[in-house]
């Protein structure tokens, strides 16, 4: 779809079909958090204004809204407090108001150090805030919003945007196709195909979520991240357990955020607990992908520090009921990309607004969405969506507790590059310095160029059993994904020769360890030609697009519906 | 030609089974719902019948008025209208209460063919859609793998133990669909879009009562633990005699 | 004592074991059984059921096609004739056609796929699966005529003979809906979900020319089908139509037969309710180990052949 060569969108869309159009006036792909408060905040604008005729249109890949919604979650009200005052009575739901709040040091030898109250570090204090499901927070949102008119529609994945150039040759956002259904493994139509539309609009939001894959595209074929940091994420795998009711009793509403133990000061990460109601726990472990292990494997960090004994003893005697993973974009300010371009915006995850001290986002998200759907409500009344008017959202970013709460903890992540202490050291200094700490700006490293050779890997698989420590496909089992299977793999190795001739000596093909899905596996006989693609494991977390050394691994949308179901995630 | 389809919504696949506290019914705190999977068929042969001979699709369920997602989900697909008869508590329905119901509907509707799927899949009867053409006095042909109709009679493929049959039939008739006998459409986002806002009309119906009274709900056994019989060719006998002797298998 | 009527298939005159099996369920709750059998060859098969322990067998003769909806009333009519509190039929294609009719002309309901069946005096109570088997339900009915359809290979057919009164009556000719013709099966190739032994490879047979061991095997059980893990399926060894688990087909069949195949929870997902599981796989480790009820530890391309010719030789006893 247009462009110059080295800008092909990569779709399993089949070419030369004849597609429905349908023009809607607001377009959102992606129904999460920062999208859908986008929609709400935009209805209400526009209803104020006495504009009632819009259709805002929100697009969805999952099956369910919610379905690929997955977070630790404590959340920081603020966002929501926003986009209504009265959440609570609304009704929005919360697991409960954090109670007990601690940081724990695991150490090797199996022990722990715990500090709470004034000695709990202070991006990690949750005081004020609430535990969340988010999966159920953005169904509840998705309903809020379907009451002022808004149409949200799951099931329908956006394969490819659409471009336009004008007289001058400036290019703009004119929407996006959805995703054909009804294509075989070998990339034919089968009985009962249905073509994606052309959906159009002069104004398309992007709220994907980390690493949208449209969105990537866009950053790169708009040089939105000129003059930027490269964006740095982490991974994180999260299971509900559900334990005893002594254990679910003693948990309840508390929070503990642990650091050390398996990590130590390898890399960047930690993990969370956190007491939900009906003795359920949302536990979880984060890692950064630019962990120079070319053995890194999030998924095997996460059950050795499940053996942790100080972690071992909160489990024992429950059992996983949910599994699933994402990516977080933890690059923070100096990451985001530009907000903005010629018919479109970028959102939430997609653009970064992640606090990564607190490693907390939710309510950036609302805030994005809140902030442009007021720009676009601007666009709409001064009837022009070029990016010259829409450069307002990025203002009013500018002008908000947002920026401010970002720009503090600015060099936060960048910090860790030089390895963990390093990190500590300054990340004291950035909290006496207002976020500036030892440098004005650090930069960074994008995090498949921080993978050393195989031969350096000291990472070691842990022993799983069937009770806590299970297999990544027994946990793949727990997220509930499932994809129609007879469709072309979503998971595209652009050049299998690069994982023959190089990334098996170099590297080792770490795509069989980073994914926390087993989608990836290594031949371990014969003359492999490339990597086994389970692409129906896929939890569509992302991890692959960003951590292959080779950047050889591009994420496309599998037919709408497909992947996890994070029910209570 | 007046279709009806009939459709029920039953858990989805991953549903879990839990005992509810009384210890006679399921706990569905959680469960997803979804339409059956033979009643799609269901609904796309009557689809397919409605574009080949012209005509009007109603999608007929008996369930809660939260089924009107999956009817509205057939309307998108092209079905013309949709009628839920309203039952809070359909798993006390037994397969008599529900083919009555559905009969006394089909009439008032004045059908020539109704298609429902083969069996739903949460109580798994395979037994409503016999039952309604039986108390309609209607033909009936079940499992049906192929079909062709034409004014006033039809031809269908069965597929049995022991071969295919050819079925004959006058209408009207009842089909009850199987896999093979179509591939169910998807519904376009302007489908969607188009019967969004349409309200799905409730009715009552007749109350039958259930013949049935559920004296327990039990989760089924643990399985037995294994053993390994042997290592290699060796532990063939072995493992034929415990085939023989524990198992009663060959 | 009182009667249960149950319908009887046959194969040109040899009445199918899972109508033994129906009878032998029927015989269990202390009632009389009358069988009915139609069709041709309906006469010889009446005269072999006291063997399966009928009191009674009624042949409808006459027929020259077979009518569902006309054998539905003759059956109906011969369960009111005879006073009989209950009818039974197999839960086989026919079976699941035939006995809905009957259940409702006799305005019953129908107990679908039992599994077990109690009865005091003439009150019955059944055991059957909901939810494709993750829970079991025992039901009490309280209709007019009990009506079920049994589970296959789940009863034991009657080993006594009775003393048999075998009746003829014309078969009505007047259907709805006729059955023309029915084209045998031109290959035995069972579907991996409704045979009753399932053989089932997974990558430990290192390529698609190996999967004949598995092949041979299933040939060597008779009623058999062969299944695939899903590894296997997406290497495009085997075609998705025999891929068991989660996203696959589930099955349960008497007897899976893994070979092979590590047991990834995917897979276990579509096999676990088989009602015995047999594992054969190298590493001693692997997770199928954990649901099979026998295991042996082996190389499949050893053990595989060795078994094949043991069921062969079993089979002949």
């Amino acid at each position: 779809m247009g462009g110059p060569p080295s800008m092909k969108q990569h779709s399993l869309n089949l070419p030369n079909i004849e597609r429905e159009e349908l023009p809607v006036d607001v377009l959102l792909i992606g129904a999460g958090a920062a999208n859908i408060a986008c929609a709400i905040h935009l209805a209400r604008l526009l209803k104020a204004r006495g504009i009632e005729d819009k259709t805002i249109l929100v697009l969805e890949k999952s099956e369910e809204i919610g379905n690929h919604t997955l977070s630790g979650a404590v959340m920081n009200p603020r966002g929501m407090a926003e986009l209504f005052p009265d959440w609570r009575e609304r009704g929005c739901p919360i697991e409960g108001d954090v109670g007990r709040d601690a940081m724990w040091w695991l150490k090797k030898n199996g022990k722990h150090s715990q500090f709470e109250g004034a000695l709990c570090p202070p991006q990690l204090k949750n005081h004020g805030n609430v535990i969340v499901a988010l999966n159920k927070v953005v169904g509840w949102m998705k309903s809020q919003a379907e009451e002022l008119g808004v149409q949200v529609y799951p099931g329908f994945a956006a394969a490819e945007i659409l471009f336009e150039t004008d007289a001058q040759g400036v290019e703009k956002v004119v929407g996006v196709q959805t995703r054909d259904a009804g294509i075989d493994k070998h990339g034919a139509a089968k009985a009962g195909f249905q073509p994606g539309m052309n959906v159009r609009a002069p104004i398309t939001v992007f709220g994907e979520g980390p690493r949208g894959h449209l969105a990537k595209h866009l950053i790169k074929r708009h040089k939105l991240d000129a003059g930027k940091n490269p964006q740095t994420y982490g991974t994180g795998i999260k299971e509900i357990w559900e334990v005893p009711a002594a254990t679910g009793a003693e948990w309840k509403n508390r929070v503990v955020h642990t650091g050390g133990y398996p990590l130590g000061f390898d890399g960047y990460g930690g993990s969370w607990i956190y007491g939900l109601a009906d003795n359920q726990l949302s536990i979880g472990y984060v890692v950064g992908l630019d962990h120079h292990d070319a053995k890194l494997d999030p998924h095997a960090l996460f059950v050795k520090w499940k053996q942790h004994p100080a972690i071992a003893r909160v489990l024992e005697g429950g059992k996983v009921v949910r599994y699933g993973a994402k990516t977080v974009p933890e690059g923070g300010y100096f990451a985001m990309p530009r907000l903005y371009g010629n018919g479109y915006v970028l959102v939430g995850d997609t653009a970064g607004f992640l606090n990564s001290s607190t490693l907390k986002g939710i309510h950036l998200s609302i805030k994005s969405g809140m902030l442009a759907a007021e720009a676009i409500a601007d666009a709409i009344v001064a009837g022009q969506t070029s990016a010259a008017q829409l450069k307002r959202y990025e203002e009013l970013f500018e002008a908000s507790w947002a920026r401010d709460e970002l720009y503090g903890v600015r060099n936060w992540r960048q910090a860790f590059d030089q390895g963990f202490l390093a990190g500590m050291i300054d990340s004291a200094f950035q909290m006496i310095t207002g976020g500036r700490g030892l440098v004005k700006r650090r930069s960074g490293h994008a995090d498949h160029t921080t993978t050393r050779r195989i031969g350096e890997s000291r990472f070691e698989k842990p022993k799983f059993d069937d009770k806590g420590s299970l297999d990544k496909l027994t946990d793949v089992f727990h997220s509930g994904t499932i994809h129609e299977e007879d469709q072309p793999a979503h998971l595209l190795v652009l050049d299998t020769t690069i994982c023959v001739d190089r990334c098996t000596k170099e590297f080792g093909n770490p795509c069989q360890h980073f994914c926390p899905a087993a989608v990836y596996e290594w031949p371990s006989e014969g003359e492999p030609k490339g990597p086994t693609v389970n692409f129906s494991n896929c939890v569509h977390c992302k991890t692959c697009d960003i951590a292959d050394p080779y950047e050889n691994i591009e994420w496309v949308v599998p037919e709408g519906g497909g992947g996890p179901k994070y029910h209570g995630m | 030609m007046k279709i009806v389809a009939c459709i029920k919504r039953v858990p989805t696949t991953e549903a879990q089974a839990k005992i509810a506290g009384d210890g006679k019914s399921l706990d569905n705190a959680g469960w997803q719902y979804m339409a059956s999977f033979y009643d799609e068929i269901a609904v796309e042969q009557a689809i397919l019948t409605k574009e080949k001979l012209g005509g009007e699709v109603t999608v007929v369920t008996l369930g809660p008025s939260a089924a009107s997602k999956e009817v509205r989900e057939f309307l998108a697909r092209g079905a013309d209208t949709g009628v839920i008869l309203k039952d809070d508590h359909p798993s006390m329905r037994d397969p008599r209460a529900t083919a009555k119901a559905l009969a006394a509907k089909v009439k008032a509707l004045g059908a020539e063919v109704v298609f429902v799927g083969r069996v739903a899949t949460d109580r798994d009867h395979s037994a409503v859609g016999a039952m309604l053409a039986t108390y309609l006095g209607w033909a009936c042909v079940t499992e049906a793998i192929g079909l062709e109709l034409s004014a006033g009679k039809g031809v269908a493929k069965r597929e049995t133990e022991h071969g295919v049959e050819t079925v004959e039939f006058s209408l009207p008739a009842v089909i009850t669909c199987n896999k093979g006998l179509n591939e169910p459409r998807r519904a376009s986002l302007k489908g969607i879009m188009a019967v969004k806002s349409k309200t799905i009309a409730e009715e009552a119906f007749e109350n039958v009562a259930a013949q049935v009274t559920v004296s327990k709900v039990e989760l089924p056994p643990a399985r037995k633990a294994g053993r390994i019989v042997g290592e290699g060719a060796a532990a063939v006998p072995a493992l034929i005699e415990a085939l023989r002797g524990e198992a009663r298998i060959l | 004592m009182s009667n249960i009527i149950v319908f009887v298939e046959h194969h040109n005159g040899t009445a199918r074991a899972a109508s033994a099996q129906c009878i032998g369920a029927a015989l269990a709750t202390s009632h009389d059984v009358i069988a009915v059998v139609s069709g041709k060859g309906a006469e010889e098969a009446a005269a072999t059921l006291g063997k399966h322990g009928a009191t009674k067998a009624v042949a409808l003769t006459g027929a020259a096609q077979h009518s569902p909806d006309a054998l539905a009333r003759d059956i109906a009519k011969l369960v009111k004739d005879n006073g009989a509190k209950g009818f039974m039929a197999a839960a086989t294609a026919t079976g699941k056609d035939i006995a809905p009719r009957v259940a409702a002309l006799l305005d019953s309901t129908l107990f679908s796929d039992v599994t077990g069946i109690t009865a005091q005096g003439d009150a019955f109570t059944v055991v059957r699966p909901w939810l494709a088997g993750k829970a079991i339900a025992t039901l009490t009915s309280q209709a007019p005529v009990f009506c079920a359809t049994t589970r296959l290979n789940v009863f034991a057919a009657s080993g006594a003979e009775k003393k048999c009164e075998v009746i003829k009556a014309a078969a009505s000719t007047d259907g709805k809906a006729i059955v023309t013709s029915v084209a045998e099966k031109a290959e035995e190739k069972l579907d991996v979900k409704e045979a009753p032994v399932v053989v089932s490879g997974g990558r430990g047979l290192k390529g698609p020319e190996n999967f004949k061991l598995i092949e041979d095997l299933a040939a060597a059980f008779g009623a058999a089908a062969t299944g695939a893990s899903r590894a296997v399926v997406d290497a495009g060894w085997r075609p998705h139509a025999e891929q068991v688990g989660q996203t696959g087909k589930t099955v349960s069949p008497q007897l899976y037969i893994a070979v092979g195949i590590s047991g990834a929870i995917q897979h276990l997902a579509g096999m676990r309710t088989s009602k015995v599981i047999v594992a054969i796989n190298k590493d001693a480790e692997a997770p199928i180990f954990k649901v099979a009820d026998y295991g042996i530890v082996g190389d499949a391309f050893e053990v595989v052949p060795a078994l094949t010719a043991a069921v062969k030789a079993a089979k002949k006893h």
